[in-house]
């Protein structure tokens, strides 16, 4: 199996006159193609948690989870929302479950009101 | 730090709360997501005012109340602060949906109970769709908010973007 390189066939400086003569969806579509042309913090590679690391998190939380049982696992078998058993309701379909939280919800969060915040708030940056 | 959790988010960990009482085996997602919420407890953690109602009616059930109120008891209820709105507007100009602009609103211009914070550190969340719009367009974004944030008086004018990841790309 042979591997083969691409020649440039422009200098970087032509490429980057064709780039500012693209429109913004040409660009969009550019970066797609390049995702590394990105923010260098979107484009550095993310450590991310393994699931052998993940499960050590099941185990102490299921041990909380029993505590506020009483150690007696749920059978499911009682109603749990609108008529539905918790078994029910976890076998319901991901976007059924979807459409009954939206439903469930009643609240339209852009029609809440805004709320002032303190003049020596601390700001997430 | 504060924590966001977006509504399909919470959704996955109470689900996996639930499976985890009758002793179900997770699916990975859901592993991933058990294991944020464990992780992030000891840092301020969030939910939308959408998923604190859904969870509201659920611990009227006696027998599921418990394992309601283990998760209502570690995470506290987002506000929407002054220019929420307009901002989650603008959002919706970026092919965000509407409650995609909301939550991403929220993660810059939320706040909470004592009004003493300004935005989230972090939205957490499962939508894959959302979070490569958000990435691929981060950087309009953070121009946009920055020629918002020059008509905006103090503390407003300190409102920052936040980070939108998975739960497993949450990491110390």
């Amino acid at each position: 199996m042979s591997t083969s390189t691409l020649t440039r066939p422009i200098s970087i400086e032509q490429i980057a006159e064709a780039i500012k003569q693209m429109s913004q969806s040409e660009i969009q579509r550019l970066l797609d193609l390049v995702p590394k042309l990105r923010s260098p913090s979107a484009a550095k590679p993310r450590r991310t948690r393994t699931l052998k690391e993940a499960q050590a998190s099941v185990d102490a939380l299921d041990a909380e989870l029993m505590t506020v049982l009483n150690h007696k696992p749920l059978t499911g078998n009682e109603p749990l929302l609108a008529g539905l058993t918790l078994n029910q309701y976890l076998a319901l379909p991901d976007e059924e479950e979807s459409r009954l939280w939206d439903e469930w919800a009643q609240v339209d969060i852009m029609e809440m009101e805004e709320q002032e915040v303190s003049a020596n708030v601390l700001s997430a940056r | 730090m504060s924590y966001l959790l977006d509504k399909v988010t919470a959704r996955s960990i109470v689900r996996t709360l639930f499976k985890r009482s009758q002793k179900q085996t997770l699916t990975p997602e859901e592993i991933f997501t058990y294991d944020l919420f464990r992780r992030i407890l000891p840092e301020r953690l969030f939910i939308v005012p959408a998923s604190a109602n859904v969870l509201q009616l659920m611990a009227q059930s006696p027998l599921y109340s418990p394992v309601i109120h283990l998760f209502l008891s570690h995470v506290e209820v987002v506000i929407p602060g002054p220019y929420f709105k307009r901002w989650a507007r603008r959002l919706r100009g970026y092919a965000f949906t509407r409650e995609d602009a909301a939550v991403l609103a929220l993660g810059t211009f939320g706040t909470d109970e004592t009004n003493s914070i300004l935005g989230m550190n972090i939205v957490a969340t499962l939508d894959q769709p959302m979070i490569n719009n958000w990435t691929a367009r981060e950087a309009e974004l953070e121009k946009r908010l920055d020629t918002m944030r020059r008509n905006l008086a103090a503390p407003y004018n300190q409102a920052s973007l936040p980070q939108v990841l998975r739960p497993e790309e949450i990491v110390p």
